[in-house]
Parts: C-alpha cells; structure tokens; sequence
C-alpha cells in the first residue's frame, strides 16, 4: 500500500460497501439513501457531545479492489443475511459540491478509511432513536445516494473481483 | 393471480396484519368519519376474504421463527399492478419490524414499534400508488419514497412522534420538517403525493 496523503483530494474515487437486503431495492436494484445516512442514534465518534453526522468510506486511489472486498466480508454476515452486495462509488467533487466533505481517518484494519462529514451537528441532550432528519438533508443524502455508481460484486465468493471494471 | 406466488409471497402473519389494518381503520373512521374511504374499506374486507384461506395454508408450513430472509423481497409481478398492493407494503412495513440491531452491518438500531405504527397510518392514509421503496434508518425510523415516471420524488422519514419529507417536484422543491401525526399533516402530505 503507497502513501496515503491526509488532504483528500476533490479528484478521488471513495468506495462505500452495500450490504443486501439493506441497502438495496429488491425491485430495481438501486440503492437505498440509507446507505449514506449517519448513525444519528449514536454518539459521534470523534466528539462525544453529538450524534454521529458520518458515514464511512474508503480512498479507493490508494487501495485496490481486493482490499475493499475483503474488508467488506469481514464485516458482512452471511449467516444473519447481511450480505456484502458490492459498491458504490462517488468522486469526492460530487460530495462536496452538496457542502459534504470528505476526510481522511485512517484506521488499524484501513488505513484509506475516510468519512463523509454531513454539516449537521445534533448535541446529545435528549435521545435522537426515532426523530427523522431534516428534509434538507434527507434531500441531501438522496442526491449524493443518486450521484453514486453501483458496482455489483458478480460473485462475491471468488477470490478475485469478476465485475465491471472501475 | 396465481396461487404460488401469493403463498410465496404474503407472510405467515398476514391473516393478523390483515385484521390490524382493519382494525385501524374502525378506529379511524370513529375519529375521523371523512378520512378513510369506503372503497378502502372495501377493498381490505375483500381482500381478507380473498386471503385467509390462502394464508391459514402458509401458517401452516411456514416456520415460527422467520428471520430477516423474509424482509425486503421483491415485489411478485403478480402484486405490483393489482389491488393487493397496498396489502404488499403493509406486509413490507410489518417486516421491518423482524430487523435485529446492527441489521445494516454499520450498527444501525432496531426499527422502534412507534415508527412502524406511524407507517402504516401513512400508508393506509395516503396514495400508495407511486411508492417506490419502503425501508428502514439506521436511527429506527422508516422513509418511504414515492417517484413517478417524470422523476418527480418525495422522500418522507417517518419518527415516533413526527415527520419530515422534502417534494422535488417541476414546480419546485419543498421541505417540511417536525410534522406531528395529525388528519391535517396526512392531508397536506396526501395533497402533495397527489400532484405526482
């Protein structure tokens, strides 16, 4: 694995993993915006005082597509049908451009793991369970959620990517 | 319609959610005597009628413990230009109630009872014709989505104890944030549903 710069560049392809049934419309295929929304019920993972405002992803310039899938399957559970169903696919330009950033996080098992930073901040004083987003940013999400390529992992079984090229 | 993929299809609680949504309705015609129309009425009468037979032979061969295999199936051919419809999405809106924490792999919540109630008053109350998905949030909410063929969309999230939605329509895009379940919210979002 190269060097993996801090700054996240506008021209950078981000991975995030679809897991089925989840994340995905069993009718056409597409996925679902809650692919990009928070974990608004939980605390931020960086600032305590708040609700989660990110979802993770990964750099896909400095990895390559068989480390994106078998970190994917270590997190899927094929047993609870929660399947690793593929990728989507975003330039971090086309995230930004909603006023979303992108930054880098690195982590022990991926060192390319960004997050998308939503520009919400909600503070922990009464439980989030069960209150909705805004609708702008519901908007917002669903826009990104439509910007997004859909990678499907043909046979996820295989040990080498048998998909479209990205 | 064929029996099999009806059987395939509807699950082994069905004959109940049937009855709920019945149920619902009595209550609502009692508070609200103009909000639901006889031919909804109609139609689940009917279609219980239609279905119990059917459904007591699912009952019986299906197992007690159904797990997140039944949730979010496509919808049958057979369903999705037919009456059963809004039957096909109560069944979905029951069936997210079967998701366990960390359903997502992200560490999403369970789908909390009071969404789910909401859910369905919303479905049953408003055109279900142009719904395109309806799915769970990692906070326990549910969004369902309507679109129709011009692209036009509204995304509603569904709370326990209230509701936003945008309306991305040609005339323009438009946001409404903490409506409380109420007959005039259900109406304004009805009104909105009906200019897709």
């Amino acid at each position: 694995m190269c060097h993996i710069p801090q700054a996240v560049s506008d021209t950078e392809t981000i991975l995030r993993t679809i897991f089925s049934p989840a994340n995905v419309n069993p009718n056409t295929n597409k996925i679902r915006s809650n692919l990009f929304k928070p974990q608004i019920a939980k605390a931020d993972e960086d600032d305590n005082t708040i609700y989660s405002n990110k979802v993770s992803v990964t750099r896909y310039d400095y990895v390559d597509i068989e480390f994106c899938r078998s970190h994917a399957k270590r997190h899927s559970s094929p047993s609870k049908n929660r399947n690793y169903w593929g990728f989507a696919q975003l330039i971090v330009q086309d995230v930004r451009n909603f006023n979303v950033d992108v930054i880098a996080k690195p982590s022990k098992d991926n060192p390319a793991h960004a997050n998308i930073v939503y520009p919400f901040k909600l503070y922990i004083s009464n439980a989030l369970k069960g209150v909705p987003l805004d609708s702008k940013t519901q908007k917002i999400i669903q826009d990104i959620t439509e910007k997004a390529n859909i990678f499907i992992d043909p046979n996820p079984n295989s040990p080498q990517w048998t998909g479209q090229s990205f | 319609m064929k029996t099999n993929n009806l059987t395939q299809y509807f699950n082994y609680n069905k004959v109940e959610d049937t009855k709920d949504s019945f149920q619902f309705i009595k209550a609502k015609e009692k508070h609200f005597p103009n909000s639901i129309a006889n031919s909804h009425k109609a139609m689940f009468l009917a279609s219980s009628l239609a279905l119990c037979p059917l459904i007591n032979s699912v009952n019986a061969e299906l197992p007690p413990d159904v797990n997140i295999d039944r949730v979010y199936q496509k919808t049958p051919r057979c369903i999705k230009s037919s009456p059963y419809i809004k039957e096909y999405w109560i069944s979905q809106i029951h069936d997210l109630e079967r998701l366990e924490d960390n359903w997502d792999c992200y560490g999403a919540i369970k789908v909390l009872p009071e969404c789910i109630n909401n859910a369905l008053n919303i479905v049953l109350s408003t055109n279900y014709c142009y719904i395109k998905d309806i799915y769970a949030n990692p906070n326990g909410t549910i969004s369902i989505l309507w679109k129709n063929s011009n692209s036009e969309s509204i995304g509603l999230e569904i709370g326990e104890s209230s509701m936003s939605y945008y309306v991305d329509i040609k005339s323009g895009t438009y946001f409404q944030d903490n409506q409380l379940f109420s007959a005039d919210s259900y109406s304004q979002l009805s009104s909105y549903i009906n200019l897709l």
